[in-house]
C-alpha cells in the first residue's frame, strides 16, 4: 500500500477534523476497492433549532451535489454546493473512504422538534446511502478544546451557561480525556445533562469508544450525580440534580471504558425537567389527560398533555433535548389498582397500564376472554425506556377463583414480532422492543384469565412503568428494503430508489406478514407520494412470496427532484381492515458479524429522478418457457445514446428460489448486445413469473455489490414462464464389457408436450466408453430411447454413477436444453 | 505414657462421648447384626469392601473400575454395586451353589491371581461376613438398613509427650435410626503428617515426631479427625509470656504453649511500617512516611497507622484486586462469552465501590448471588458470566466453583460419587446444582450486553445414579428450598447467614491467609473434614469477630494487623524455628505481583503503562482486558505471567503464585521493568540535582526502596563504591539497581 503524505496544513479546518478522527486509520489508494457509503462523515454533528449551520458532507461520489432530502420536516437544506475533492483521501475501517465535500447550509425552523434527522443525498445520478443531523432545543457551542487533557480539572473546567449544548471531543490521550463544564448554581435550581454520542455516531464500525459517562460535581469536587448507562438512552448518560447551594456545578464527561481514540459527542447542560417515566405511559389516541413524571430531581409533577390522534409511539419533549416516549392508542386505558391484587379489566381492547414497584412485584390484570377472539398481548415497557425487562404470563382462573397453571409464558420477542423488519443483524441493533414480550393468543376456551406481568431482570422500582395493549390481532403486513450486504451496510444497488429520466429502475421489495396476520391471499402494492412523471409498475404478488420486484418509471417529462415515497400493500380480494407500513433500518456502530449498537429506523424511502442515463436495457419475455432441469438463453440488449460507449455491467437480482442466474456479466464498450442464461432447478416455481435485468456502469475502485457511484437503469419487467420438463428418462442399472458394444435403454416418460423431434445426449460416460453415432432421436411419440455404446480396452473397470441425458429441443429460435435422468454403468473386465 | 494434662484432655472428652453413647444405646437397638441375623448387604458387606480397599479409586472404585468388575467409589451406589456382584456376571463373582468359590471371596483371600494382591484371610471376620451373605442367597436389603450418619471417635484431641508413645482410637457409628455400632475394625484411617503421628488399621495411634497435626477415621461417607499433638522436649524451653494484644494473640499463644513453641519478638517500627503498608496499600512506605513514623514515639503508632492505611483507597484497589482475581473478572470482545470489556469494568468497578465504601461481606456476595439483568449496567450479575467463562452457563461447573470460591468447598468430586474426603453426597451435590439450573443468558439490546435471569420454569438437576429431580438444597440440608420462584434467594439467605460458618469462616480464613501468608485451613478453598484447621479456636474467633462485626472487612483486617502475632518477627527463636504453621514468627512472602510491580513504579518514581488502561493505573487496578475471547487463560501483561499473578483460569487460590523462580530473577536483573525505569534516572538524577550529599543519598535509596536505614556495614560498602565518583548518576542507579533486585525489596518480612 501507498503511503501519502498528509498537509494538514493546505487543508480547511473541518478536514482537519477529519483527518484528526482518522489517524489511526489507514490510507488507501483508488484502487483499493472496498465497502463505500456515500456518506461518511457529517460536521457538525448537531445544531440549535431556530439557526441555520453551514454542514460539511463528506464522502465518496458526492460530486455533482443537486439536493438533500430529510425524512422529516423540520430542516431545509440550502445551497447546495460541491467542495474541492481532498487531496488525500481518507480510508476508513469499513473499507470506505473520504475524498469528495459538499457544503450547504440547513436552515432549522424554530418549531423543529429536537432530535435526529435522517437525510438522503441526490446527486446527478444518484441517491446516496443515509446521513443523520440532530438537532438541540439550546444554543451550540463548541468546546474547542487546546489538545486533550487542558479542561481534565475542575480549576480548568470550560465555563458553560444553561441551557446550552456543547460539541465537544473525546480525544485519544493515552491518560484518557476527561472534559470538565462549569456551570453557574443556584441553590434549589435542577441541572440537567445529558450526552448524545452513540445516539449521533455515524459510522458504520465503531466500539467503546462511543460509550460515555458522566458525573455531576460540586465545587470541592464531590459526586451529586453520575451516570453511564440507562434505560432511556442505552450507553448514553444522563444525569440530574437538585442543586445545594450557589456557586459552580460542575459537569464531567468522560469515556466509561479506556479507548484512546478521537470522536465527537454533544453534551446538553440545562436546567430542564428531566423525568425518567411518565405514567400512565400512554392513554386513548385524541384525548386530553393529566400525566405523573417521575424521577425528575425536583420530584414528580403533573402535567396534562394532547394524546396526538395518531396511533403508535410518540415523542413528548416536554422543555427537555431528548423526549419520554409514549403511545397512543384507539382504546381506553386501564390503570393498575395497585391496592387489589387483580386488576379486572371490564372491556377489550384495551391498554393496561401498571409499575413494577419492587424487583418482586407482580402485577395480575383479569381478563375475560371468550372462545376464538385472537388477542394480540404486546407489552410496551424497555420499548418505552422503562428500566425493567418484563415477562408475561397467562393463567386460567378455576371455578374457585383460584389461578391455574401457566398457559403461556413470554418474555423477549423477535423484532418481526415487534413489527420491525430488515434487521436480521447477528444482535438486536440497539432496539429496545426486543426486551418487551408480544404474543398472540387464540383463545380456545370461553373463561376468565390472570395475565401477569414481572421483571426478569430485579430492575423494579419507581419509574418502572409498563403498558400492555391488548387487542384484536391486525391483519398486517409491511413492506421494506432490506440491505443485504456484509454487516448489513447500506447497498445502495440494491435498496437505492434513484430513476433516471425516461428511464426505469427496479428494486426488490420485501413483503413480511406482521404478528397475528391471518391474511394469507395475493396482495397488491401501492405507492404513495410518486412524484408527477413516475409511476410505479408492480404485478400482484403470489402469497406466500417474501419479495418482490418493484419497477419505478420515469417518463421522459419527469422533473428532477425527489419524494418521499411508502409501498402499501393491499389484500386483492379483501375488503378487511389490513393494516401495512412501509420501513427500512440502517444499522451504525456495527462489529464484523452486524453487532450494530444503534439503528436509524425509517418509515419512507426517498425517489429520486436523476439525470438522463447514457444507455437503457431491453429484454423480451422469452418466447418458451424455463422448465425445470432446463436452460434458456436470453438476449439483453443495450442502447446507447451518443457517444457512450463505456462497458455496461448487467445481471438479475431478481430470482425466484429453484431458478438459477449467472453472476454479473460485462458488456464490452461500444457492444450493445449480450445473452443472459438462466437455469430451473427441480423446485424452480412453476407458472408465470416476473423477470427483469438491471444495468450500470463500471465505475474501477468502488465496491461493485454496493453500487455506489453507478448509473444504474433496468429492463422492462417481463414474464418468464417456468413450466414442468419436457420429458422424465429413467434407466436400469446397465453394463458393458471392455471391447463390447452394448444397447444403452432409457425410458420416456413426457411431462410437457414439445414439437417436432429432440436430440438426446448422453452425459457422465467413464473415461474410455463412448457412444457410437447416431445419436437416438425423441419424438412426442417416444416410449423409449436407446443408445448404443462400446467400451474400449481401456475403459475404466467399476461402477459409474450419475450418467444423464441432455435433450435438446429446438422452439422458438433456439435451442432449449434439459437434464433429466440419473443412470448407472458398471465397465466389466473383457 | 501419656502426658498427664493430655489424660485429663482425652478422659473428659472421651467421657463425654460415651455418655452421649450409652444414652443411645440405652434406648435403641444396635444396628450391628447378630449371629443369628441374615447378613445385610449394605449394613455388612459393604463396609467390607470399604475396609478391604475394593472400592478405592485405585481399585474397583475407579470410574472405570479394574480388570472388568466395577464398584462405586467408596459405595456411594450399594443398589449398582449389588447388581454388578450378583448380576453382573452370573455365578462367578458370587456362587450361591458353592459360596466358597466365589470369585468375590477367592480374589479377596489371595486364592486367584488378584491385581490386588491378598486383602484378608479366609479366617477372618470379614471373609467370614461375605460368605455368609453369600450362602444366605445373596439377600437385597434396599431400603431396609438404617443410613450411617455420623461417626464418631473416642478422642476429640491426643497429646503425646514425646514420640513412640500411642494410644488406640474407637470408632462409632450412629445410624440414623439412632443405634450406635463400634466399627473400629471397619473403618479405614490415615495421617495428616506421618512424622508427627502414625495410625494403623486398627486405629493404633503412634507419636512420631514434634508437631501436631491430625489423624482420621473413614467409615461410610464420613471422615472424622483427632487432633494429634506430640510435645517437642521440655530441655531448654522457657515458657514465655508474651503480652496479648487482642484475642488472637490468645488464641495463637494459646495453641503455642500447647505445643512448646515460644512466639518470636515484635518485629522494630520500620519493619512493621513496610509490612503493614506493603499488605494494605499495595507499596513501600514513602521516605517521608519512614521518617514521620520512626520519629513518632506515641504507643499507639501502629494501630494508628493500620487506621491510616485501612482508609486509603489503595485498600480498596487492594481488595478489589483480590476479589477480581477469585471472581476471575476479564473482558474481552468475544460477544457469545458475555464478558465484553463493558461488563468486566462494571463488575470491577462495582467491586471496587463495595470494598471502598466498607459493604459488609455478606450483603456483598448476597448481591452478586441474587443479581439478575444486564452485564453492562449491573455489575454484579457478571458473577454468572466471568465465573465460569463459556459461551453456554454450565451450572454444573457453576456450583463447583461458587461452592468453592464462597465456602471454601470443592464439591465437585461429588458429581460422580459421594465426595471420598468430606461428608458430600451426590444429593448435597445435585441439590446445590439445582439452585442454578435456572440460570439462564439472554442477548440484550446491544452487541456487547447480555441479560442473566433465573428461569423459574428450568427443570432441577438430576441424580447421575438413577436420575431424580433433584430441587435446590443447601449443602447439609435434608430438604429442599421452597418451590416456586427464584430459588437463588434461599441460597442469599443461607449462604451469607451469620449461623452459616462454612461461609464466615472461609472469609475470616482467606483475609487471614492474605495478611499472614498461610490459612489457617490450607490451602484456603479446599475446607474438609480431612484438613482441618491448624487452630480451630482461632477461626472460630476470627469468623465470630467476622460475623459481630456485621462482615466488616476492615475490622477483621484491623484485628489482625494489631494483633502480636501479625507483627512478630521473621527472625525465629530456637523452639518455633520449625514452626511453619502456627504463626509463631512472621514468615518471609514474596509480594504478590501487582504490589511488587507497584512498588517498582513507587520507588522508581516511573510509571508502567498497561494495554487497555489509561496512564496511572496501578497494577492493583489492572485485570486483563483482552482482545477475543476470555475462555482461556490469561495474565494480560507478562509482568503478571512471570510474577505468578492468577491467571483467572480457575476460581482455585493455587491461580496466585508467589514462590520465587529463575524468571523472576533474570526479569529483575535485566528485564525491562527495572532497566528502563533505572534508564529514565528520574529519581537518581532529582537527588543529584537536590545537591543532596552522597551518604544522604545512599541513605535514601534504602530508605526509599527498604524502608529502612543502611546498617554501618553496608554503609561503608556504599561509600567505597561511590568514591570519587559522587557526582556519577550511573553509580546511585548501581546501588538502587542492586537494592531492586534484593530478595529483602521482593518479599514482604
Amino acid at each position: 500500500m501507498k503511503n501519502r503524505c498528509l498537509q494538514m496544513a493546505s487543508l480547511p479546518a473541518v478536514v482537519f477534523q477529519a483527518v484528526a478522527l482518522c489517524l489511526s486509520l489507514i490510507w488507501i489508494t483508488p484502487a483499493d476497492a472496498a465497502m463505500f457509503l456515500h456518506i461518511e462523515k457529517i460536521t457538525p454533528r448537531m445544531g440549535q433549532r431556530g439557526t441555520t449551520v453551514e454542514v460539511i458532507i463528506q464522502g465518496a461520489c458526492l460530486n455533482d451535489p443537486r439536493e438533500i432530502v430529510f425524512y422529516k420536516p423540520g430542516i431545509k437544506a440550502l445551497r447546495v454546493e460541491s467542495m474541492p475533492k481532498l487531496a488525500h483521501p481518507i480510508g476508513l475501517a469499513h473499507g470506505g473512504r473520504i475524498e469528495d465535500q459538499v457544503r450547504c447550509q440547513f436552515q432549522i425552523a424554530p418549531d423543529c422538534a429536537p432530535g435526529e434527522y435522517p437525510f438522503r443525498m441526490r446527486t446527478a445520478t444518484e441517491v446516496t446511502s443515509i446521513g443523520t443531523f440532530h438537532v438541540s432545543p439550546f444554543p451550540v457551542v463548541d468546546e474547542n478544546e487546546k489538545g486533550y487533557n487542558s479542561n481534565d480539572t475542575i480549576q480548568t473546567a470550560l465555563a458553560v451557561v444553561p441551557n446550552v449544548t456543547v460539541r465537544g471531543r473525546m480525544g485519544p490521550s493515552g491518560r484518557g480525556d476527561i472534559d470538565i463544564y462549569r456551570v453557574p448554581a443556584v441553590a434549589g435550581q435542577r441541572l440537567t445533562a445529558e450526552v448524545d454520542s452513540v445516539r449521533i455516531a455515524d459510522v458504520h464500525y465503531g466500539g467503546s469508544e462511543y460509550d460515555l459517562a458522566i458525573r455531576i460535581l460540586d465545587e470541592t469536587g464531590q459526586e451529586m450525580a453520575s451516570n453511564d448507562d440507562n434505560s432511556l438512552h442505552l450507553q448514553d448518560p444522563m444525569a440530574a440534580v437538585k442543586l445545594p447551594r450557589n456557586g459552580f456545578a460542575y459537569v464531567e464527561v468522560k469515556r466509561s471504558i479506556f479507548v484512546p481514540d478521537d470522536r465527537e459527542y454533544c453534551v446538553h447542560i440545562g436546567t430542564n425537567s428531566r423525568p425518567l417515566a411518565v405514567f400512565p405511559p400512554g392513554a386513548q389516541a385524541g384525548t386530553t389527560q393529566k400525566f405523573r413524571f417521575m424521577g425528575d430531581p425536583l420530584g414528580e409533577f403533573t402535567e396534562t398533555v394532547k394524546v396526538p390522534s395518531q396511533t403508535g409511539t410518540f415523542d413528548y419533549y416536554r422543555d427537555a433535548p431528548s423526549p419520554l416516549s409514549m403511545r397512543s392508542s384507539p382504546y381506553p386505558n386501564i390503570l393498575e389498582e395497585t391496592d387489589a391484587i387483580v386488576t379486572r379489566v371490564g372491556q377489550l381492547p384495551a391498554a393496561l397500564n401498571g409499575i413494577i414497584n419492587t424487583r418482586e412485584d407482580t402485577d395480575t390484570f383479569g381478563l375475560s376472554v371468550k372462545k376464538g377472539d385472537r388477542l394480540r398481548i404486546r407489552v410496551f415497557a424497555a420499548t418505552l425506556g422503562s428500566p425493567i425487562d418484563p415477562v408475561l404470563r397467562l393463567r386460567p382462573v378455576t371455578v374457585d377463583g383460584k389461578p391455574g397453571p401457566i398457559e403461556w409464558e413470554v418474555d423477549d420477542s423477535a423484532l418481526p414480532d415487534r413489527d420491525i423488519f430488515g434487521t436480521s443483524f447477528r444482535s438486536r441493533g440497539g432496539l429496545k422492543d426486543i426486551l418487551d414480550p408480544s404474543v398472540v393468543w387464540d383463545v380456545k376456551t370461553d373463561g376468565y384469565y390472570h395475565l401477569e406481568i414481572q421483571d426478569s431482570s430485579g430492575s423494579g422500582g419507581s419509574t418502572a412503568v409498563y403498558r400492555i395493549e391488548v387487542e384484536q390481532a391486525p391483519d398486517s403486513v409491511h413492506t421494506f428494503l432490506a440491505s443485504t450486504a456484509f454487516d448489513w451496510m447500506e447497498c445502495i444497488r440494491t435498496s437505492g430508489l434513484a430513476v433516471p429520466r425516461g428511464n426505469r429502475w427496479t428494486v426488490n421489495v420485501n413483503v413480511q406478514q406482521g404478528q397475528g396476520n391471518s391474511y394469507r391471499g395475493d396482495l397488491n402494492l401501492v405507492a404513495h407520494g410518486l412524484p408527477a412523471g413516475v409511476r410505479m409498475v408492480s404485478s400482484r404478488i403470489p402469497a406466500g412470496r417474501t419479495f418482490w420486484p418493484v419497477q419505478l418509471v420515469a417518463d421522459d417529462s419527469a422533473q428532477p427532484g425527489s419524494a418521499l415515497i411508502t409501498f402499501e400493500a393491499k389484500p386483492v380480494d379483501a375488503t378487511r381492515p389490513f393494516e401495512s407500513r412501509s420501513q427500512q433500518q440502517i444499522p451504525f456502530i456495527n462489529h464484523s458479524g452486524g453487532d450494530a449498537w444503534r439503528t436509524v429506523k425509517l418509515d419512507r424511502y426517498v425517489l429520486a429522478i436523476t439525470d438522463p442515463a447514457p444507455f437503457s436495457i431491453e429484454i423480451q419475455a422469452p418466447p418458451v418457457p424455463l422448465v425445470r432441469g432446463g436452460e434458456l438463453a436470453i438476449p439483453v440488449k443495450i442502447k446507447r445514446r451518443p457517444g457512450f460507449n463505456e462497458a455496461i455491467e448487467f445481471q438479475c437480482d431478481w430470482i425466484p428460489a429453484g431458478v438459477g442466474i449467472q453472476p454479473a456479466l460485462i458488456i464490452p464498450a461500444g457492444a450493445t448486445e449480450a445473452v443472459l442464461k438462466i437455469s430451473g432447478e427441480a423446485n424452480a416455481p412453476l407458472g408465470p413469473c416476473p423477470m427483469v435485468v438491471v444495468a450500470s456502469t463500471i465505475r474501477e475502485g468502488l465496491d461493485a455489490y454496493l453500487g455506489t457511484g453507478r448509473v444504474r437503469v433496468s429492463s422492462e419487467i417481463v414474464n418468464l414462464m417456468i413450466t414442468e420438463p419436457f420429458v422424465e428418462l429413467t434407466s436400469a442399472p446397465e453394463s458393458v464389457r471392455r471391447g463390447a458394444h452394448q444397447r444403452y435403454v432409457w425410458k420416456v416418460q413426457h411431462k410437457s408436450p414439445f414439437e417436432g423431434t429432440a436430440q438426446v445426449k448422453l452425459l457422465g460416460l467413464p473415461k474410455g466408453v463412448n457412444v457410437v453415432d447416431p445419436l437416438p432421436i425423441l419424438s412426442k411419440d417416444s416410449r423409449e430411447i436407446a443408445f448404443d455404446i462400446e467400451a474400449t480396452g481401456e475403459a475404466l473397470l467399476g461402477s459409474v454413477r450419475g450418467v444423464s441425458c441432455e435433450v435438446i429441443v429446438r422452439a422458438g429460435g433456439q435451442e432449449i436444453r434439459q437434464r433429466t435422468g440419473s443412470g448407472t454403468l458398471r465397465i466389466d473386465p473383457k | 505414657m501419656f502426658y498427664t494434662k493430655r489424660q485429663e484432655i482425652v478422659q473428659s472428652v472421651s467421657h463425654a462421648a460415651l455418655c452421649c453413647f450409652g444414652m443411645l444405646a440405652g434406648s435403641l437397638p444396635l444396628f450391628a447384626a447378630a449371629p443369628e441375623e441374615i447378613t445385610s448387604f449394605r449394613r455388612d458387606v459393604m463396609p467390607v469392601l470399604f475396609r478391604a480397599g475394593c472400592n478405592s479409586g485405585t481399585c474397583h472404585g475407579s470410574a472405570r473400575g479394574k480388570d472388568g468388575f466395577m464398584l462405586s467409589l467408596f459405595g456411594y451406589d450399594p443398589k449398582g454395586d449389588y447388581e454388578r456382584i450378583v448380576h453382573e456376571m452370573v455365578g462367578r463373582r458370587v456362587n450361591a451353589a458353592v459360596p466358597e468359590q466365589s470369585l468375590l471371596l477367592l480374589k479377596a483371600i489371595g486364592a486367584v491371581p488378584h491385581t490386588g494382591g491378598k486383602l484378608f484371610a479366609r479366617d477372618s471376620d470379614y471373609y467370614k461376613t461375605i460368605l455368609r451373605w453369600i450362602a444366605a442367597g445373596t439377600p437385597d436389603d434396599s431400603g431396609t438398613v438404617p443410613e450411617t450418619v455420623k461417626l464418631v471417635l473416642s478422642e476429640e484431641r491426643l497429646v503425646f509427650g514425646k514420640a513412640g508413645l500411642g494410644t488406640t482410637l474407637k470408632a462409632t457409628a450412629l445410624a440414623s435410626d439412632g443405634s450406635t455400632r463400634d466399627v473400629t475394625r471397619l473403618a479405614r484411617y490415615f495421617s495428616n503428617n506421618e512424622s508427627v503421628a502414625k495410625i494403623d488399621s486398627d486405629g493404633r495411634v503412634v507419636a512420631t515426631g514434634p508437631g501436631d497435626t491430625h489423624v482420621f477415621a473413614r467409615f461410610s461417607r464420613f471422615t472424622t479427625g483427632v487432633e494429634t499433638i506430640v510435645l517437642p522436649s521440655e530441655a531448654g524451653f522457657v515458657r514465655p509470656n508474651p503480652q496479648a494484644f487482642n484475642f488472637i494473640d490468645t488464641l495463637v499463644f494459646d495453641k503455642l504453649q500447647k505445643l512448646r513453641i515460644a512466639p518470636s519478638e515484635l518485629c522494630d517500627d520500620a519493619t512493621f511500617l513496610r509490612r503493614v503498608t506493603l499488605d494494605l496499600a499495595a507499596r513501600p512506605p514513602t521516605v517521608e512516611e519512614f521518617k514521620a513514623f520512626t520519629s513518632d514515639n506515641r504507643p499507639d503508632k501502629r494501630a494508628m497507622k493500620v487506621d491510616s492505611l485501612l482508609k486509603d483507597e489503595a485498600f480498596a484497589s487492594l481488595w478489589a484486586a483480590i476479589w477480581a482475581e477469585q471472581l476471575r473478572v476479564m473482558g474481552g470482545n468475544y460477544a457469545p462469552v458475555s464478558t465484553d470489556v463493558k461488563a468486566a469494568d462494571a463488575y470491577y468497578q462495582w467491586i471496587r465501590k463495595q470494598i471502598s465504601v466498607g459493604r459488609p461481606l455478606n450483603e456483598f456476595v448476597s448481591e452478586m448471588v441474587t443479581a439478575s439483568g444486564s452485564n453492562l449496567t449491573n455489575g454484579p450479575v457478571n458473577l454468572y458470566t466471568m465465573l465460569v467463562h463459556k459461551p453456554q452457563f454450565e451450572p454444573k461447573a457453576f456450583a463447583a466453583d461458587f461452592s468453592q470460591l464462597f465456602l471454601g468447598v470443592q464439591i465437585q468430586c461429588a458429581e460422580c460419587h459421594n465426595h471420598p474426603f468430606d461428608r458430600w453426597t451426590m444429593d448435597d451435590y445435585y441439590g446445590f446444582v439445582s439452585f442454578f439450573t435456572g440460570m439462564k443468558r439472554k442477548p440484550g439490546i446491544e452487541p456487547r450486553e447480555r441479560r442473566i435471569y433465573c428461569d423459574t420454569t428450568a427443570a432441577p438437576a438430576r441424580h447421575l445414579v438413577d436420575g431424580r429431580p433433584m430441587p435446590a438444597k443447601v449443602l447439609g440440608s435434608i430438604d429442599p428450598v421452597k418451590a416456586g420462584g427464584d430459588p437463588r434467594k434461599d441460597l442469599a439467605e443461607w449462604l451469607t447467614s451469620p449461623s452459616n460458618d462454612l461461609f464466615s469462616r472461609n472469609l475470616a480464613n482467606r483475609i487471614w491467609a492474605q495478611l499472614l501468608g498461610r490459612g489457617i485451613v490450607e490451602p484456603v478453598d479446599d475446607v474438609r473434614a480431612s484438613n482441618p484447621p491448624v487452630n480451630g479456636p482461632l477461626l472460630d474467633a476470627l469468623s465470630k469477630r467476622l460475623v459481630d462485626s456485621k462482615f466488616d472487612l476492615r475490622t477483621l483486617v484491623r484485628d489482625i494487623c494489631n494483633s502480636r502475632v501479625y507483627q512478630l518477627s521473621v527472625r525465629p527463636n530456637p523452639s518455633n524455628l520449625r514452626d511453619t504453621r502456627q504463626f509463631s514468627h512472621a514468615h518471609l512472602r514474596r509480594l504478590r505481583a501487582d504490589v511488587l510491580l507497584d512498588s517498582v513504579v513507587a520507588v522508581t518514581g516511573v510509571p508502567r503503562r498497561f494495554s487497555g488502561f489509561q496512564e496511572g493505573t496501578r497494577a492493583i487496578e489492572y485485570y486483563p482486558r483482552l482482545s477475543g475471547s476470555t475462555e482461556g487463560p490469561s495474565h494480560g501483561d507478562p509482568f503478571f505471567a512471570t510474577f505468578g499473578r492468577s491467571s483467572r483460569a480457575t476460581v482455585c487460590a493455587c491461580e496466585t503464585k508467589k514462590e520465587p523462580t529463575l524468571s523472576q530473577t533474570l526479569h529483575m536483573a535485566v528485564g525491562d521493568t527495572v532497566r528502563d525505569r533505572l534508564d529514565s534516572g528520574g529519581v537518581v538524577k532529582k537527588l543529584l540535582e537536590s545537591k543532596t550529599h552522597p551518604d544522604q543519598i545512599v541513605e535514601i535509596l534504602f530508605v526509599r526502596v527498604l524502608c529502612r536505614q543502611p546498617t554501618p556495614s553496608e554503609k561503608a560498602a556504599m561509600r567505597d563504591l561511590v568514591g570519587a565518583a559522587a557526582g556519577d548518576q550511573a553509580v546511585y542507579e548501581d546501588i538502587l539497581w542492586s537494592l531492586l533486585n534484593s530478595t529483602e525489596f521482593a518479599f514482604n518480612h
